[in-house]
């Protein structure tokens, strides 16, 4: 007859697997940033790869040094940029567009203005369903 | 007299699926987290609507220029980046990054008072046939109506 030896259990300790976990949770919690990146986006053309354009499909919006936009030479006059109000120009952008499907709006600025104005009437161009738009310096 | 006590069950939550618990949230903390690198500078940023969420932290590079014209491109900084040799170090480190993920997106973080011609000059670095980062996003926060 063989007989078996009792060997005594051979485990390794887990008691303290929960402190270690909850040390982890601990940094993990305090080193996450949860992302809230968010922005208007665009596509830049590539360079050398202009193309030629009807001047009837082209809008364009430029915005000068003290925040006044012109669309197509006309100053858009209703309220300024000051006062986030921008809404006569999405109204002008949704009516183009409107009649024209393939418009391109072309925002240009000049060096001197100020990144917030061009910010806003990219908003309100992009906010009018604009999908083709044009930045020139 | 002889008062009878009855003797009470312990009434004790289960603490056995704990660390499983622990060890969830702990897994989950460990996808989501992104560790910081640098510091930022600080910037006034622009509000607006029509604006989209960054897909994802992991394929974004992010630019940020504030007021004074001062440039920073993740961890490099750059003092005056109309400068050649500023410019040459912009596109060398930008070409890297988009050699090693080419998914990625520029956030450009830009200060309200900025002026344009600095904006021009990132776009014109980004188009470089060199560096051809084309994807931009400018980061804003969500404005209420």
């Amino acid at each position: 007859m063989i007989k078996f030896k009792r060997r005594p259990s051979v485990e390794i300790n887990s008691s303290s697997m929960a402190d270690i976990a909850f040390l982890l949770l601990i940094f993990f919690l305090v080193t996450t940033t949860i992302s809230m990146d968010q922005g208007l986006e665009i596509v830049l053309p590539s360079e050398g790869n202009e193309m030629k354009v009807n001047p009837n499909n082209i809008t364009i919006i430029s915005v000068n040094e003290s925040g006044k936009v012109l669309f197509n030479g006309r100053l858009v006059k209703e309220k300024s940029l000051d006062q986030n109000n921008l809404y006569q120009l999405k109204a002008l952008v949704e009516n183009e567009l409107a009649n024209n499907e393939k418009m391109i709006f072309s925002v240009q600025v000049t060096p001197k203005t100020k990144y917030s104005d061009y910010i806003k009437v990219l908003d309100f161009v992009k906010a009018a369903k604009a999908t083709k738009i044009s930045i020139a310096n | 007299m002889n008062i009878e006590r009855k003797t009470q069950s312990t009434k004790e939550i289960s603490t056995s699926s704990l660390p499983d618990i622990i060890f969830l949230l702990l897994v989950f903390f460990m996808v989501v987290t992104v560790m910081k690198e640098y510091d930022a500078p600080k910037i006034d940023m622009p509000y607006a609507k029509a604006i989209q969420k960054l897909e994802n932290r992991r394929n974004a590079a992010f630019v940020w220029a504030t007021k004074d014209g001062f440039v920073v491109l993740d961890d490099m900084q750059f003092t005056n980046i109309r400068g050649p040799q500023n410019q040459a170090d912009f596109k060398k480190s930008m070409k890297y990054k988009i050699s090693n993920n080419p998914r990625i997106i520029v956030s450009l973080k830009a200060d309200n008072q900025s002026k344009m011609s600095l904006i021009n000059t990132i776009h014109t670095l980004l188009k470089d046939p060199e560096v051809n980062a084309l994807k931009l996003s400018y980061s804003a926060l969500r404005k209420s109506e």
